[in-house]
């Protein structure tokens, strides 16, 4: 008996635990948390540990000596915010399922929990296209207008030939065309119509995402300060950390 | 990647056999087939993937059993029925369904059935079934965890031998604790689990009687009958005086009420000392190098012809030290009785009594007639046989005068027969010849196979002087060795010192030994003694011992880290502040800013986690920043409790 709980504790001790969380992370959504845990016992392998975060467990059956391993939980936060794991549990009944010796381990892990996005139309009411007016955008594409006439390069795709002023000049030219566009979006969190300030931050964060992935740059208002509207990932991710920490500092 | 379940499938069947196999020899018919055939059903099942037998049948099976067998249990029959059941539920598990609780009884039975094993038959081999019996089911164990947290899991070969390894070492690790656990456990002055041994387990030993012709050969048992431990003596020293027999009934020799002979001690002789380790046998003669003049060490009666009988039930082990001379004579202190050691049965053949008559008419005195019988049985051509004994109603007569070949009791009574005819008084004297002598224990192995007889002669003068007549016949040489010579025999030896080491270590280890090793510790304290010029020292030695070891606290407060002990200190004040917030040592500290709402948290855990996150000590004035935090806190509970 003396033996294995020694042994237990042996077992439990020189381990580190780290918590690798996704980029994004809604609150009430079940998001795929991968667990890291790094046996610094320079003997010993890690015998059977569960390792517990936020309620869920990871199982290593072993670990080897100065070895890692790693495990995905699924968990589920709640409540929008920056927010920091401090510690989990490891916890084994290694060697003899007579006890099941735990220990808590800091972990240290920050974390930004996103408002849950809720569906909403889109700013500017239900309208048709025309009726909101059309743009399109400074970059190249193939749908929009076409905005100036060039030599061909070589490299240019067929179907921008312009076959008629080609024949008329001898050579041959292409037609240069905008991407379709829409306007620069800039949300105004605070007027949303969601009512309370965490629907409407719900409904923003939809907004957001809804936008960046129809191309449309988007930025954000809280009352008298804004972002800059913007298209980029780390742009998307900076308005979603905005809305998560709102009225936190 | 080895399934988990696959190894403890084979673990478990090596416990069972590992603790059936001592008991098996001892089981009734029924246990006898079942045990096997369960073995083999549960190594085909495994390995087929039949479906197990379970539920309702294993636990009616069970019940049939355990009924069937507790109606046979009485006070006088434990042993038989538990082995029995022991076995039957044994291979009910075996190959019943293997669930974590299962596997446990599986583990309990063999271990229950181990240590059952220990009322039939007790050997040092008992130590190594238990060894490797204790190695299994902790690996087994460990195992078992793993399979309690996932039934399925599976590990690589690699992991699966760190496992292995490691559990075992469990077991190894145990020992010294097992040992010490041995040596200062508290022990009862009388073993507890005797009634648990059937007195007449053992047949074979001393008996009372030796009667020449009932056998028509004699068994070579190698089973040890006693070790003694003692210095080398010379061969012919050898004798192991148990019992006198003093009556011929027939052609038996009997042992009749002794009548009162005082033997006169042997002055000032050199006496052989001897702890002699018997074992386990249902003879109540205590035997010992012959002419032992006392015992020590248990109850016993002393009879007046040397004769040591135990007090009490026969059997148990026990061990007592004796003295002995060697020079193979008693001495009275008066005369004996005569006529009584004369005494003859009615029927004699006319052969032994002509030629016992014939003898006393020639020699003259005692003395005279036993050299004449002695030069007979030198010149008469007697060979030393142990088959083809002498079977015919009068086997003595056929002995001395027509086979002239058999065993020592052939050759003692008859010798005996001829002494009283020819008017020598004589007796019989049952016991041992021979010994092996272990250097490695320094001590004799007796076997029962060296079970002897000779005859005592009583010569006026001298006293009951011992003669062995079996010394003249041809082909005695080899007997009171081992047969197996060479690496055989070493090995033999080896193994039987072991034996040895574990009666005499364990096996007889009683309060006794236990008090004595107690004194001998606690007077080896006492005494501890030093150089003159070390306990000069001493003072100072003993300060820097403690100076060091206060260091070494004192270090090893500061490796626990300022920190930590700060967070601990800034959580038990706000607990204090805050006395309706549980705190634990493992509350978080943003979790406690976020309970309390109060913003000196929030600042102490972002200080505390800026550094900690970062991976860095806090710096000097974070430090600082910290205490004042803790002050201010401090300071809002002073006036918070003012108001």
């Amino acid at each position: 008996m003396a033996v294995s709980g020694f042994l237990g504790w042996l077992n439990l001790r020189n381990v580190g635990v780290t918590v690798i969380f996704p980029d994004e992370i809604y609150d009430g959504k079940e998001t795929l948390v991968t667990i890291r845990l790094v046996n610094r016992k320079p003997l010993l392998p890690a015998f059977l540990l569960r390792v517990e975060v936020s309620g869920r467990e990871a199982l290593f059956p072993l670990v080897e000596r100065a070895g890692a391993d790693s495990d995905c939980v699924m968990l589920t936060f709640h409540g929008r915010g920056a927010k920091l794991l401090e510690k989990a549990t490891v916890f084994s009944p290694f060697p003899i399922n007579f006890f099941v010796r735990r220990r808590s381990v800091a972990v240290v892990a920050p974390f930004t929990v996103f408002p849950a996005p809720r569906e909403c139309l889109p700013g500017g009411g239900a309208g048709k296209k025309e009726a909101r007016g059309e743009d399109f955008s400074r970059r190249k594409g193939f749908g929009g207008e076409v905005t100036a006439i060039r030599d061909y390069t070589g490299s240019d795709p067929l179907k921008l030939i312009h076959w008629r002023l080609s024949a008329r000049h001898g050579e041959l030219k292409v037609k240069e065309m905008a991407a379709p566009s829409e306007d620069p979006l800039v949300i105004d969190v605070l007027s949303l119509p969601g009512g309370a300030l965490e629907e409407n931050l719900s409904l923003a964060a939809y907004l957001v995402n809804r936008a960046v992935r129809a191309n449309r740059p988007v930025g954000l208002k809280f009352g008298a300060r804004i972002v800059r509207p913007d298209l980029t990932r780390t742009h998307r991710l900076r308005l979603l950390t905005e809305l998560a920490v709102y009225g936190a500092r | 990647m080895v399934p988990v379940k696959a190894v403890l499938d084979i673990l478990a069947l090596l416990a069972a056999l590992l603790g059936m196999a001592p008991l098996f020899p001892y089981l009734g018919r029924m246990p006898w087939l079942l045990f096997p055939a369960a073995v083999l059903w549960a190594v085909v099942a495994s390995w087929k993937r039949f479906p197990p037998l379970r539920g309702w049948r294993a636990t009616v099976l069970t019940g049939i059993f355990f009924l069937y067998y507790a109606l046979q249990f009485s006070r006088d029959n434990v042993v038989e029925p538990a082995a029995n059941l022991l076995a039957v539920l044994l291979s009910i598990r075996l190959a019943g369904e293997k669930i974590p609780r299962n596997y446990l009884q599986i583990y309990a039975l063999s271990l229950f059935a181990l240590a059952t094993s220990t009322a039939f038959t007790l050997s040092g081999a008992f130590l190594v079934y238990l060894a490797l019996l204790l190695l299994t089911i902790a690996v087994s164990l460990v195992l078992l965890t793993f399979f309690t947290v996932d039934s399925r899991l599976s590990l690589t070969r690699r992991g699966m031998r760190r496992v292995a390894s490691v559990a075992a070492a469990m077991p190894a690790a145990s020992v010294p604790l097992i040992l010490l656990f041995f040596i200062i456990l508290p022990r009862p002055q009388f073993p507890l689990w005797n009634f648990l041994s059937p007195s007449g387990d053992r047949t074979t030993g001393l008996g009372d009687r030796v009667e020449p012709g009932s056998s028509a050969s004699v068994a070579e048992v190698a089973t040890p009958a006693l070790r003694a431990r003692s210095s080398k003596l010379p061969r012919e020293n050898l004798y192991w005086r148990g019992v006198v027999l003093n009556v011929l009934q027939g052609n038996a020799w009997v042992r009749g009420d002794v009548v009162e002979e005082e033997p006169r001690p042997p002055g000032n002789a050199v006496l052989v000392r001897q702890t002699v380790f018997p074992e386990a046998t249902a003879s109540p003669y205590l035997v010992a190098l012959d002419t032992p003049w006392s015992m020590n060490g248990v109850r016993l009666e002393k009879s007046f012809d040397l004769v040591f009988r135990k007090k009490g039930a026969p059997g148990g082990r026990l061990n007592y030290d004796t003295a002995s001379s060697v020079q193979g004579v008693i001495r009275t202190k008066a005369g004996i009785d005569r006529e009584f050691y004369l005494r003859l049965p009615e029927r004699l053949s006319p052969r032994i009594l002509a030629l016992g008559k014939s003898i006393g008419q020639r020699g003259g005195t005692d003395s005279g007639r036993l050299s004449l019988l002695e030069g007979y049985f030198h010149s008469a051509g007697f060979r030393y046989a142990k088959r083809d004994l002498p079977r015919s109603a009068d086997p003595l007569d056929e002995f001395l005068f027509e086979k002239k070949a058999g065993n020592c009791e052939f050759f003692a009574s008859s010798f005996a027969v001829l002494l009283r005819a020819a008017g020598v008084p004589s007796r019989l004297v049952g016991g041992y010849y021979g010994g092996e002598y272990n250097e490695l224990g320094g001590y004799y192995l007796v076997s029962e196979s060296m079970a002897h007889a000779w005859v005592e002669v009583f010569l006026e003068g001298a006293g009951w002087v011992r003669r062995d007549p079996s010394r003249f016949a041809a082909g005695f040489g080899g007997e009171g060795t081992f047969r197996h010579q060479g690496l055989l025999k070493k090995a033999r030896l080896m193994v039987d010192s072991l034996s040895y080491f574990w009666n005499q270590a364990v096996i007889t280890y009683d309060l006794d030994k236990q008090l004595r090793l107690f004194n001998a510790a606690g007077s080896a304290i006492r005494n501890l003694s030093f150089p003159s010029g070390l306990r000069q020292f001493m003072p100072v030695l003993l300060v820097a011992v403690l100076a060091l070891a206060g260091f070494l606290f004192r270090k090893r407060r500061r490796w626990d880290s300022r920190e930590e002990r700060m967070v601990r200190n800034f959580l038990r004040l706000v607990a204090r502040r805050y006395p309706h917030i549980t705190v634990t040592p493992s509350t978080g500290l943003l979790e406690l800013a976020e309970l309390t709402g109060d913003p000196h948290v929030r600042r102490f855990a972002d200080v505390r986690y800026g550094a900690l996150y970062r991976d860095r000590k806090l710096t000097e004035s974070e430090r600082k920043l910290l205490q004042g935090i803790m002050r201010d806190v401090k300071q809002a509970r002073g006036t918070s409790r003012r108001v």
